[in-house]
């Protein structure tokens, strides 16, 4: 008689840390901590069913991570990442005096085919607004975040009024508001108030548990190149062109740079690549595959591979602290200027 | 008992309760396998993160009372 196995289905994956194992099914988004199942798993995604696994399986199967079956299935799902895009994600500064057109740097948008698209206004104007979603209309853009400040509640509901109509904004920002508040309203339109101001670069770079992507892109896109960086663009309001807007490297003005150009000097841009499995630290985390990483602020500024600053994760300990008064951290916030409050 | 089972929590009756508590028994201690995805088990996080442009820069723990 064949031998029966519990088999994980093909978009569960267990993650090994240095203190914590997760199982992760990726299709259903649910992670469990397997610290006290791995050791009944014959290899990375089966166990032999016998009576003393019984229990373990039944649980797994109830669960929905995998099957019993008598046939053996060696064949494993490659991670791989692959995207038509060499950028897909572009951020995109608007202020009274801009250094671009707006028809030429939205053409070109539109050019390079970015899905996501983030659109900052340090000035606010309702006219500009009109004009850039106008541009946006025909475009290959699939989301729109706007950002604007927080201004007198009867021009704040006008805006919301105005851009819960479009189905490809999804978020408004009201940045210097008085209080925090995240409304979700119908047709996923989110508008947040937020007491800080989004448009100061150093804000970026949070790593916590509400940030985590648990799905096959995301997770596999971190195994495989940078998750936040990888196919991210930023054009500032003057029109200099970043990786991103807490990044220093500047690739060029969107008045004069070539896409062709862009392009040569994205693809071959070594900081997009380096994925979690390579920085210190983050490479013994369980975590390291749904987290968003950050090489803006790092903790040791001068090594690339040292592990993101706003992360106060201990993966030797499986414990989370306030990274904000971690001893060690004090000198790279100190460089970086960060305010802490 | 009632995270289990959450969909008929307020419908038990006394012989149900005690037939899901033989029920519940088999099924392994929830403790030892800690479900803790927060993201997916809780709602305090409203704005939806797929999809759109990474930029984690929105501190969520000043949304905590929400």
């Amino acid at each position: 008689m064949n031998n029966k196995f519990f088999f994980l289905y093909q978009d569960c994956q267990i993650v090994r840390g240095s203190k914590n194992i997760l199982l992760c099914d990726l299709h259903t988004k649910n992670v469990i901590n397997a610290n006290s199942i791995f050791s009944y798993f014959d290899n990375d995604n089966s166990i032999l069913y016998e009576d003393k696994n019984k229990e373990v399986i039944d649980f797994l199967v109830a669960e929905k991570f995998g099957y019993i079956s008598d046939e053996k299935n060696e064949n494993k799902k490659e991670l791989r990442w692959e995207s038509s895009k060499i950028i897909n994600e572009v951020i995109i500064e608007h202020s009274k005096n801009e250094g671009f057109s707006l028809e030429n740097v939205y053409k070109k948008i539109e050019t390079i085919g970015a899905e996501f698209i983030q659109i900052r206004f340090i000035d606010y104007s309702f006219t500009k607004l009109k004009k850039v979603l106008s541009l946006l209309s025909a475009s290959s853009v699939r989301t729109i975040e706007i950002l604007v400040p927080y201004m007198e509640e009867k021009k704040n509901s006008t805006l919301i009024n105005f851009l819960e109509k479009n189905p490809r904004v999804q978020i408004l920002y009201f940045y210097n508001a008085p209080f925090n508040q995240s409304i979700n309203k119908p047709f996923y339109f989110n508008v947040v108030y937020y007491e800080k101001n989004l448009i100061d670069e150093k804000l970026c770079g949070i790593v916590n548990t509400d940030y985590f992507l648990i799905d096959i892109k995301n997770f596999s896109k971190a195994k495989n190149v940078n998750s936040c960086l990888k196919d991210k663009l930023f054009i500032s309001h003057n029109g200099t062109i970043k990786n991103c807007p807490s990044l220093n490297h500047e690739i060029g003005h969107v008045n004069d740079i070539l896409l062709e150009s862009l392009f040569m000097e994205v693809e071959g841009d070594f900081i997009r690549n380096v994925t979690k499995d390579s920085i210190n630290v983050c490479k013994d985390c369980e975590y390291r595959y749904m987290c968003i990483d950050c090489r803006a602020y790092i903790e040791e500024p001068s090594n690339i591979f040292s592990k993101p600053l706003k992360c106060g994760y201990d993966p030797y300990k499986g414990i989370w602290s306030d990274w904000t008064k971690n001893p060690l951290k004090q000198i790279a916030i100190k460089y970086y200027e960060i305010e802490i409050n | 008992m009632k995270n289990k089972i959450n969909l008929i929590y307020f419908t038990l009756t006394p012989k149900l309760t005690e037939h899901l508590k033989k029920v519940s028994s088999k099924i392994p201690d929830s403790n030892a396998y800690n479900i803790f995805s927060e993201r997916y088990n809780t709602k305090s996080l409203k704005v939806k993160l797929y999809d759109k442009v990474s930029t984690p820069f929105i501190d969520t723990k000043l949304f905590e009372n929400e």
